[in-house]
Parts: structure tokens; sequence; C-alpha cells
């Protein structure tokens, strides 16, 4: 029977002749029996099978049409079980879709199937002012929540270019970035968790990404998967407060390289912008033609800059970039003194896609990667593919974060131009991978580049990625044809050429044949510092790192550092400091860098969420001996799933982490610690609290009850003095008083104590820590330990750590926040996150642990 | 549906949208209904697969371009420039030729394209029935009888009248239907505002509707038809400038020319028309015109801009100029003011639990600005507004004026304490 009518090619479909995703044609019965087992799920469930209805469902922003069978227009998550159920049932791929504005084909129903729209799905369902947090559904678009949070004086940082229609659900599914990154990071930074359904319908609590989670980082992985490993319901996001002040400047130059050199001056100030934007010259002729933004119309490039923060370090800022500005010869500096103003230098910057979307039919938008320094090479690259293949090529950056989008104009209805463009395209990626680039920075692979993943990714790369959407989802049925290709697909040199072979290591080359040998468990170990604390097993082989200890590059106008897992965490900190850099999760002197990240070391001198904010690309072993690096030296990557999330807290139960890429910040110039006693700990965590919700709040603290109870205050600044007066009102107001040191003579005493805290359980007694989001510290509830114990409590994150002298009788039920606990001559005791995900998680230590080599959590019994 | 080949030239338009989604915010039927379906992107989608023969239903189709209320924001909000108007006309066209009846409107829809061309009658008719709001009647009218202002203005004896410049531009005053049969009164107004400008304005009897409405109810023939009859009443005339106070009609005289792309001869001559046409507000903002001086009495304003004005003409910021020109007054201008109130032409008539919808949204944003009037500059969104104060007067207590009645008015309180601090005496602003 031919297929029906309706279900023939749309013009304008890409062939991908070497993609082998195929989808069994329904027929006319089947189709009509899928329907009516829609409808029967729920008769309020609107359903669209009509195939003009359903043309409304073919698109999204990249410029292909392709039909699903049914769209479905959700009004609340009670319905998505049941579509789950029939989707199954029929072996129908289902497609999530905020507002369809995904810009590598993310939401295109490629095999067909269900398309599940949330866009009527968009409420706030809380927000916690004190947490500084909130619980949004996906449909809710990005702009509609910052106007929401903007009467609170918050915001979502994450904020794409396309924030006035994108949906927070779509931003979260597809990692989105956009021009505030270099900053405050992209989307996954500021995800804390939430709930989704797998595709066998039963609906999970997402894990917290806070430093208190006990099990893999599976909110990390789920998120910028594009909808392949789960359907998102609810995100729990991080919100932030508003600067105080900003500064908006636009810097005209003659070539883009003095542009760059001028970003790469800034950087080496020490000074980290909000936004660094850049345009090219054949970009500012085309906004100039169409929109008159004003911009220096004969300029090689123009460089938008916005730095925010205190109002003292937003004037000294912008005083040292008007002067390096000076220094590297711009052109012409503007600079903003009204919000009309701002608006004006903006407009530019915001036109550049309408106006280049003028000059043809259709628009290709193309999204790499390069380490930032090497930007004015890959722009220069990219100007002479455009010029190879005919294509007025132009290209805005965001160059703080060595992002760039070359625009390509074409006609969609004149196919050689259609293949000519893909050509040029594919020549793109291949420069961005030579220099060490991510093939995608925020528009995702999708449908896309999904055969050009394989330029960035070997083969055991790609495997594991599709192994990892099989532990999820076994029958492919969520968004199929996106983010990765099945297991085993090889690109046709792939297969012909053999594989490249990586220089020889021999300390590898030992761990290697330790795991392919062991007889029995092997535990890795690098200063055997969490010996008690990491799973084990009687009678294990230990693999030590120590030798791994190599500074394998220090990038400083990248702002990256890569380093061997056996480094000391002492060693890491003075090549650090010798550069004016830091990483917020150190000190913690004689640890290796391997430890800190497979153990996700909580440290009270970061704000954020720990090691998984600053580690941007690692290496590893896995149980079979393979070596796999996951990652890139660049600030945005959404290639593939985002693995490195993975490996940080790991705890040795993957693989034997050998190198890890970090993202660090510039030192800023002052620091001081304040030290706050004389009160109940009640009343210092209510304070604590809020300095956590200060416009600028200081970059760590901690709060201890082991000498009565103690707060610790941990300011920097490029002027500290502004800070320290904010805070000092805070605590007149509470009738407190700080006691000022420097950093450097009093963090190595609070580290210090902290680390005699931590070993306390070594000689009796119980030992535990989970965590609680901040705001729920003040309920009396979370604190039942006694006025004898020993606590040490984290603002920022809402961790706990409880130290009992008699441990808690086994009969006894622990408190809800614990998620782990250590007594002596004990494996440690770890309650799952959400028993929920034992499942998922087994099946993804299976993929890196075939045979396993590692010891796991169960070892030390669970309760 | 016929062969739809004879569209194909539309593919043109539909290839130039990006499906980047930037229409989506700026769509009323999106922003009401959330669905893909009633933005103008799945609208496009919809009728370029039946323009490429994709399509084996139109039910669909014919729901969603029924639907839209030709507000034309895509347009403004659109970075690639797609002419979503004529892809809108094209696929409705495309429907009507294969039968579809889904565009010819209620009873009261196709009464109101009866009577716009014709003056006589219609103007008795208004009258009528701004009569019907006084006395109980069926839910039924009384529903229709609230969108009327209560007096039509045509009886009303001006107070002062400016005394016309010698030499000013001249200005042909287009008064349009239902401005003429329902708010005569704001037009007199405009035109006395104009004189006082400095423009020496005249009308002419045989103007007839501009033919917006039957347009977008898929009538292009009978919208040409009149189109013409506007284009020779006017020819002969050395006006500099057409003038008019409906931001609906303004932006159908000035795309006059679309409707012959067929006939050279007569897009010629719509293209000398069109040219000429402005609203009233961008006449009293212009170089060429005397300032005049507007003082208020202590109002909140709040201003619904005509989405034809803002969206086609795309002058929508003369009328917020001259609110800021106005003294004593407070106009709070907001987000929304140039979106939708979902009058949309005969759209209130013909899809009135949508239209109803969109103006619930637009009033809950309104009410919170607390208003003590609410400034329009086109018939359907006054007598849209009205019905909108109706149904929300627990809470809005503001009234519903035209822009040249507002700006008169305050013109009025300008001279009369212009002469009174001349003469050293205090008088209070006249509400």
């Amino acid at each position: 029977m031919a297929p029906p009518r309706e279900m023939t090619e749309l013009w304008g479909m890409l062939s991908r002749p070497n993609l082998n995703l195929r989808r069994k044609q329904w027929s006319d019965s089947e189709r009509a029996a899928f329907h009516r087992a829609l409808r029967a799920e729920d008769s309020r469930l609107t359903v669209w099978v009509d195939p003009d209805r359903l043309m409304a469902y073919t698109y999204d922003a990249t410029g292909e049409r392709h039909r699903p069978d049914a769209a479905i227009l959700l009004q609340d998550a009670s319905q998505i079980g049941p579509v789950l159920a029939v989707a199954r049932r029929f072996g129908c791929p289902v497609i999530g879709r905020g507002a369809g504005t995904s810009l590598s084909g993310g939401t295109t129903p490629v095999l067909g199937g269900i398309v599940l729209a949330f866009a009527q799905m968009r409420r706030v369902l809380a927000i916690d002012e004190v947490s500084r947090q909130a619980v949004v559904e996906p449909g809710l678009v990005n702009a509609d929540f910052q106007a929401i949070l903007a009467e609170k004086g918050l915001f979502f940082a994450p904020d794409p270019s396309s924030h006035r229609i994108s949906t927070v659900g779509g931003n979260t599914n597809e990692n989105s970035g956009g021009p505030h990154c270099i900053k405050y990071g992209v989307t996954t930074n500021h995800v804390l968790g939430g709930h989704c359904y797998l595709i066998d319908g039963r609906g999970r609590t997402l894990p917290t990404t806070r430093d208190w989670r006990a099990g893999l980082d599976l909110t990390g992985i789920i998120v910028g998967s594009e909808g392949t490993l789960a359907i998102v319901d609810q995100i729990e996001v991080v919100l932030t407060r508003r600067p105080p002040a900003v500064e908006t400047l636009l810097a005209a130059f003659d070539t883009v390289e003095s542009a760059i050199a001028t970003v790469s001056a800034i950087i080496a100030r020490q000074i980290v912008p909000s936004t660094l934007e850049l345009l090219d010259r054949k970009s500012i002729q085309t906004v100039e033609r169409f929109v008159h933004a004003g911009y220096p119309a004969d300029a090689g490039a123009v460089l938008l800059i916005e730095i925010d923060g205190p109002e003292a370090d937003v004037s000294a800022e912008r005083a040292t970039i008007e002067a390096i500005l000076g220094e590297q010869g711009a052109l012409s500096v503007q600079r903003a003194q009204t919000p009309e103003e701002v608006e004006a230098l903006w407009k530019g910057r915001r036109s550049a896609y309408g106006a280049a979307a003028q000059i043809a039919g259709h628009l290709w938008i193309q999204d790499v990667t390069v380490p930032r320094p090497l930007l004015p090479e890959m722009m220069k690259t990219v100007s002479a593919i455009g010029e190879r293949y005919g294509f007025d090529i132009m290209t805005i950056a965001h160059a703080g974060d060595g992002n760039l989008h070359p625009q390509l104009p074409y006609n969609p209805s004149d196919p050689e131009e259609v293949s000519r463009m893909r050509e040029a395209d594919e020549a793109i990626l291949r420069a961005c991978v030579a220099l060490g680039g991510s093939i995608t920075g925020e528009h995702g692979i999708g449908i896309d580049k999904l055969e050009q993943l394989a330029l960035m990714y070997g083969p055991q790369e790609r495997d594991r990625m599709a192994e990892i959407r099989q532990a999820f989802d076994p029958e492919g049925l969520l968004n199929p044809g996106k983010a990765v290709l099945p297991l085993g697909y090889r690109r046709p040199e792939e297969t012909d050429l053999p594989p490249a072979v990586e220089p020889a290591d021999p300390r590898l080359e030992a761990m290697r044949e330790m795991l392919q040998g062991a007889k029995a468990t092997v535990a890795v170990r690098g200063s055997n510092s969490q010996a008690g604390r990491s799973p084990s097993r009687a009678g294990q082989e230990e693999l030590c790192t120590r030798s791994l200890d190599r500074l394998v590059d220090v990038d400083v106008p990248n702002l990256t550092i890569t380093v061997e897992s056996g480094v000391r965490a002492d060693a890491l900190q003075r090549t650090l400091s010798e550069q004016h850099l830091a990483i917020p999760t150190l000190p913690h002197n004689g640890r290796t860098i391997g430890g800190l990240v497979a153990s996700n070391a909580r440290y009270w001198g970061d704000r954020g969420l720990g090691w998984r904010d600053h580690v941007l690309a690692v290496t590893w072993l896995d149980g079979s001996g393979k070596r796999l690096r996951f990652g890139r030296k660049t600030m945005k990557n959404v290639a593939g799933y985002d693995v490195v999330k993975l490996a940080v807290g790991s705890w040795g139960t993957l693989g034997v982490l050998t190198e890890f890429t970090f993202r660090v910040r510039p030192q800023p110039k002052e620091s001081a610690i304040a030290e706050v006693s004389g009160a109940e700990l009640s009343t210092l965590l209510a304070v604590a609290l809020t300095i956590r919700n200060l416009p600028t709040p200081p970059r760590g603290m901690v709060l201890s009850t082991d000498t009565g109870p103690r707060l610790w205050i941990w300011l920097e600044a490029t002027d500290v003095h502004a800070q320290q007066h904010a805070l000092e009102t805070v605590l007149t107001a509470s009738d407190l008083r700080a006691e000022w040191f420097s950093a450097a003579e009093k963090v190595p005493l609070v580290d210090a104590a902290h680390h005699e805290f931590e070993q306390a359980w070594n000689t009796g007694g119980e030992w535990l820590e989970g965590g609680v989001p901040p705001g729920d510290l003040l309920n009396d509830a979370v604190r039942d330990w006694s006025a004898a114990d020993r606590v040490w409590v984290f603002p920022f994150s809402g961790a706990i750590e409880w130290y009992r002298p008699e441990p808690v009788p086994s009969g006894e039920r622990l408190p809800g926040w614990v998620v782990r606990s250590y007594r002596t001559g004990q494996g440690p005791r770890v309650r799952r996150q959400s028993s929920s995900w034992v499942d998922v998680e087994d099946r993804i230590r299976t993929i890196f642990d075939p045979w396993g080599r590692f010891p796991t959590w169960e070892a030390g019994g669970d309760r | 549906m016929k062969d739809p080949s004879r569209w194909r030239w539309v593919l043109q338009e539909t290839d130039h949208c990006n499906k980047c989604g930037f229409c989506l915010p700026a769509c009323p039927t999106y922003r009401l209904t959330r669905q893909e379906l009633h933005s103008p992107r799945g609208r496009i989608a919809m009728v370029e697969a039946a323009v490429r023969g994709e399509l084996t239903t139109t039910a669909g189709l014919e729901e969603a371009l029924s639907y839209c209320v030709g507000c034309r924001a895509c347009e403004l909000a659109c970075p690639s420039g797609v002419r979503y108007e004529r892809i809108l006309e094209t696929g409705r066209s495309l429907l009507v030729e294969g039968g579809s009846t889904a565009f010819r409107g209620s009873l009261a829809a196709r009464t109101a394209l009866y009577l716009a061309p014709r003056k006589h009658t219609f103007r008795s008719f208004a009258r009528w029935g701004s009569l019907a709001r006084r006395v109980p009647l069926a839910d039924l009218v009384s529903d229709y009888a609230v969108m009327l202002p209560e007096s039509t203005g045509r009886s009303q004896p001006s107070r002062t009248m400016p005394r016309p410049s010698p030499t000013g531009p001249r200005v042909a005053f287009f008064s349009g239907c239902v401005m003429d049969a329902m708010f005569a009164e704001a037009n007199r107004m405009a035109q006395q505002l104009l004189t006082a400008a400095g423009y020496r304005v005249f009308q002419l009897p045989s103007e007839t509707c501009c033919g917006a409405i039957h347009l977008h109810s898929a009538q292009p023939a009978e919208a040409q038809r009149l189109a013409k009859a506007n284009i020779a009443a006017f020819e002969s005339e050395a006006a500099d400038w057409i003038v008019n106070t409906a931001g609906g009609c303004g932006a159908m005289l000035q795309e006059y020319p679309e409707l012959f792309a067929q006939d050279p001869a007569w897009k010629e001559r719509a293209e000398r028309f069109s040219a000429r046409v402005r609203d009233f507000s961008s006449l009293l903002v212009a170089e060429e015109a005397r300032p005049l001086g507007y003082l208020g009495d202590g109002s909140r304003v709040v201003l619904q801009n005509s989405c034809h004005l803002v969206n086609v003409q795309r002058v929508g910021d003369h009328p917020v100029q001259l609110l800021r020109q106005v003294t004593g007054n407070t106009f709070v201008p907001y987000a929304d003011q140039n979106f939708c109130c979902g009058a949309g032409g005969l759209y209130n008539i013909n899809h009135r639990e949508w239209a109803r919808g969109i103006l619930d949204d637009k009033m809950d944003k309104v009410a919170a600005l607390e208003p003590t009037k609410i400034i329009v500059n086109n018939p359907g969104c006054h007598m849209q507004m009205l019905w909108g104060v109706e149904r929300h007067k627990e809470r809005v207590h503001a009234k519903v004026e035209h822009l040249a009645t507002y700006l008169w008015q305050c013109h009025q309180n300008y001279l009369r304490a212009d002469e009174a601090s001349a003469s050293g005496s205090d008088v209070e602003a006249e509400p």
C-alpha cells in the first residue's frame, strides 16, 4: 500500500544520505488506531491530527519542515504520562516543543511522531526569594519570567538573544547561552533541578545540582540533552540579584584583530565584563544599510562592552577599560548615559540578525566556539571560506566566550546554492575543530550537525553518548534523530581510515594494564584523604593517580587551565596566584585535583554550584581502559551530551579521571574576611541569608559552632571598602559586629578548622552531611542538632555538616536533609537523592564500567 | 481547493520567512491561545503548504485565517520584512475560490459591509443604534449597543471656529464611513485643529468607504471598486494632503497600490493618491504646522493606539508626541499601548469570544494604570474600548475619547487660560 498522501515529503527537507534513521510507515488503519488511542486517554486533551493544522508544528527557526503525526497542546503535567504510554504502545516518537525557536532543528519532527507543545504550560509555580530560586513550567517565555522577576529586583541569568520568544523549557533543554555568558555562565549553571518524565511514563524529581547531591549529576546531563533523555515538566532555577550599576560602551576598531586584542587586554586587567559582543565589517555595513543604528560604517569591527556590579567597581573598571581602548587605538568610543542611549548602542547588535535576513530569502546562522584568543584566526578563516564558496558571510560574535555566529544568506529554492551552503558550513565546522573548538556553542546539534559531531568526538565518546541515551530511553523514542546518533554510527571516512593513534603515555598504560588485569575491585586514590568516605570493597586494589602531576596548559587570555588529576590543590593554587587567577572552589590544600572533582568537594569560598561550574573538559579512563575526552577548552559547548557533568561527584565509580580543563577567573584585587560571633546560631543564620542576598554578595560564607556560633564572610572586589560598608550596615541592624582579618591570614585558619572537623569521625561518633534549599535553614525543624554537637553550615548552597559524638543509633531515622554519613570502621552510608533514579544510575555505571571494576556505593550499604 | 499553482507568486513572500518566531509575542491571537496554528508563522506555513499543494484538508487553515485579527503587528516585529498581509489575503482568496464561506462573516458583519459605502443610511442606522443604549433591550442587541457612542455628534454646534489661513497647505479631509456615521464630532474637531494649525481644510462630497473591511472579508473586487471611486474623487483636487482620523482607513488608503498589482494604469493612479494620505496627527506634528498649546484638567490619560497607524502607516509615535505636549494632564505610557485591542474591523462582530478575550487582557493592564481617559484614534478601537469600559466598569472609570476630541478640548482650555492670564483672572479648566 502506498504511503498516505499526507506523509509525502515536504518541500525544503535536506537530504542526509549518510543518516540511517528510519521509521516504519504507518498504514491508514494503524494511524487511525493511534489517533483513537490518544483521544481515549484524556477527553480534555487537545490533539491535532489533520494535515493542515499539523503544518503549524512542522518547523522551528532552522529552515526545514517535517511532518508530525499528532500535535498535543498540553495544559498540565498530568497529561504527559498517558501520552507517553500511547507513544510507547505505538512505538511513536515524542518531541517536546516550547516556542519552536531552535536554530538546529531541535523541535522538528524529523521522523514524525507526537509534538508535545508546552506553550500553554507557562506558570511560575513558586518563587523563593530567600533561597533565590524559583520553579517554573517549561512553556514560560524567558522574557515574561524576567518581567516578573524584575519587580523583585531579580533576574534569571540566561538570556539568549531569542529571550523575548524562547521558553525556559527550551533554554534548559538546549542549554542556551546568550550575550551575558562570559560573566554569568550558561543555562546549566542556573538550573537546580525540577521534575521530569522518562519515556516509561514515570515522573521523577530531578536531583539537585547543589554541592550536597549524593548520586550522579543527572540533572546536569539532562540539561542540554535536546529533549532526548527526558520530558522536563518543571524547572527549578537560580535567581540572581540585579547588579546595582551597569555601564555600556561601544568601541570601533580598524580590524577584528585589534578588537580581540582589546578583549584580551581587558581580561588581563582582571576585569570580566558582563557582555563583549563583536560585529565584523560586513555586519556593521548590513546593519547600517537596513537599520541605521549609528555604528561607524567604515569600521572593521565594533565591540559592545557592558560591565556591571557594585557602583565603585563599575566606575573603576570603566575608567580602566576606557584607558585600554585608548591604548589599543580604538577609532571611537561611545558611552551610554541614559537608558535610551543604552538601547541605542544595543540596537545595532540586536538587529544584526534582522538586517542580514533582509539580504536573501533565508539566513543560515552558524554557531561555533574556539578558545577566545583564536577568535581572529577563526574569523579570518570564515571569511576565506565565504570567498571560496561564494557567500557574503557576516559574522557576529560573543567575543568574551569565543563564540561566533557566521551568517550566510542563501536562497532555499536553489538546490545548487543550498548544497554549496552546506559545504561551506562543513568547512567552517572543520576549521573550528582544528582550532580546538566546539561545533556548537549554544544552538545545539539538533538534526543539523548530527553527522558533524564526528568531526569533534571520536567513535568512543559518541558511542558512550549513544549508550547514555539508551540508559534513559531504551527504545529511542524521545526526540530521535537529534543530539546524538544511535550506537555504532560512523562517518564514511571513519570506516575507511584506521583510527587515530594517540601518543603512548607510560603512566596511562600502567593504569590501563591494571584495570584490564585487575583481579578485584579497583579503588582510585589521589591524596588518600577521602579513603573512608569513598565507595570501597573488601580486598580492593588501589590505583594511585599521583603520577599524573603535570600542568598541561595555562592559557591566561582564554581564562582556562588544563591540569592532570594528580596535581595537588596547593600547586595549582600557586600557579593560579602567580597569574592573578582563581578557581573559587580552591584552596583545599593537600588534596589532589582529581580527588576534589571526583568527590565534588565543597568549599566555603564558592558561592555557586561547586566544581560543576568550573570544569570545562575532562579526560578519563573508563573501566575497560578506554580513554575518553569530553568537553573542550571553550566557555560554551553544547555538542552532544554534557558528559563532563557526570565526572563531577562520580567518586571513582565511572573511571579514573586523568585530566581537567578548568574555567578560571581573574582574582579580584582586594579581599577581606569578616568574623562574626557572640550571637545565637539562628541569629547568625538569618544574617547570613540576608548577606547572601545582597546585590553584591560576598565570595563565600561559612558558619561553624566548633567554638561557639561563628560566621566567616569572605569579601572580594576591585574595591572591597564599599562591600565592607554594606556588610557592616546589615550586621549593625542585627546588633552584631564584625572583626576584620586579611584573607591571607584567616583563610588558612578556617580551612584548617574545617579539615580537622571533617576528620572528627575517625575517632568515634558519626559525621553526617546533606543540605536544604538555603531559605529552609531558617526552619526550626531542619536544625535538629543539639547545642553540644558540632555543625558547619554553608549559607550559599544550604549544605549542612554535622558531627555527633555518639553515632546515630541504628533504629533511629536520620534527618531528612542527610545524604551521606560516616563512622569509624564502617563504609559510608549513602541515601540516594531519589530512589527512582537507581535504574538509570546503574545503567550509566555499566556504560563506563562494563566489567564492574570500580567499587560502588552499594558496597557501603544504603539505609 | 482548486489548483493552487496560480498563487505560487506568494512563495517569494513565504520564502523570506525564517520561522524565527519574533512575530509570536506581537500576535494577539497567539498571546490569547498559545497555539502555533494561531500565530503569524503558523498561518504562513499553512498557506505555503496549501500553495505548494501539500495539504489534503483545509478546515484548520480556514480557522487559522479567519481568526487572524489582521492587526499586522507581526509585520513590524518581523526582522526579515515578510509582508504577511499579502500571504494572509492570498490564503483567504485561495480558500474562497475553493468554495469556502468562512470569511463571509455574521449577519451583523454583512450588514456593516452593506452599510459602509452608503453614508446616509449608515448615519440614520448609527443614530438609532445610539438611542438603543438608553433603552432596555434584549441581550443580543444590547451586547452590541454598548459599543456605540452615546452621541454620534452630528448635531452638536461647535463653540469656537479658528480662522482659516489663506496660504497654508491644502488638505482634503477624508471623513470615512464609520467615523462619519458615529464619530462625526471627532472629525469636526480634527478639522478645527488642522485649521488652527494653519492648514486649509476642505471636504469632498463624492468620497466613499475606503474598502478596508471589504478587503479583509475576502471581497477584493468590492474593495477595488471603492478604491477606484475614491482615487477618482480626489484626483482632480489640488490637495497637498489627504487627511483622516481613522488609523485603519488611513492604512488602507496608503495601501491602495497593493490592490492593483495586476493593473499598471490604476496602480499608478493609486500611487499618486496614496502618497498624499496622512493621519491628522502626523500633520499636527509636522514642521509646517503651527504649534498649538494644549492644557489639561488633571486627567490620567492612556492611549489605545490604532494598530494600523502603528504597524502599517508606521507613525504610531505621532499621537504619543501630541499627548506629551498636553500640560496639566498625566499621560501614562504602557508597554501594550500599541498592542491590538481585539476590534479588528469586524472581528469583534464575527469572533466575539476571541475579541472579548483579547479585550479583557487589555483591560487588565489598563485597569492597573487607573486612567480617567482612554484615548483612541480609530473608530473600531473606539467601539471596542467602549465595550471594554462597560465590561469592566467596576474597576475602570474612564471616558473613551478620540484623540482629536481630546486635543481640541485641551486646546480650547489652553486658549481660555491664555486669555484669562492676559486679563489677569484665574479660570478653572473645563473638564
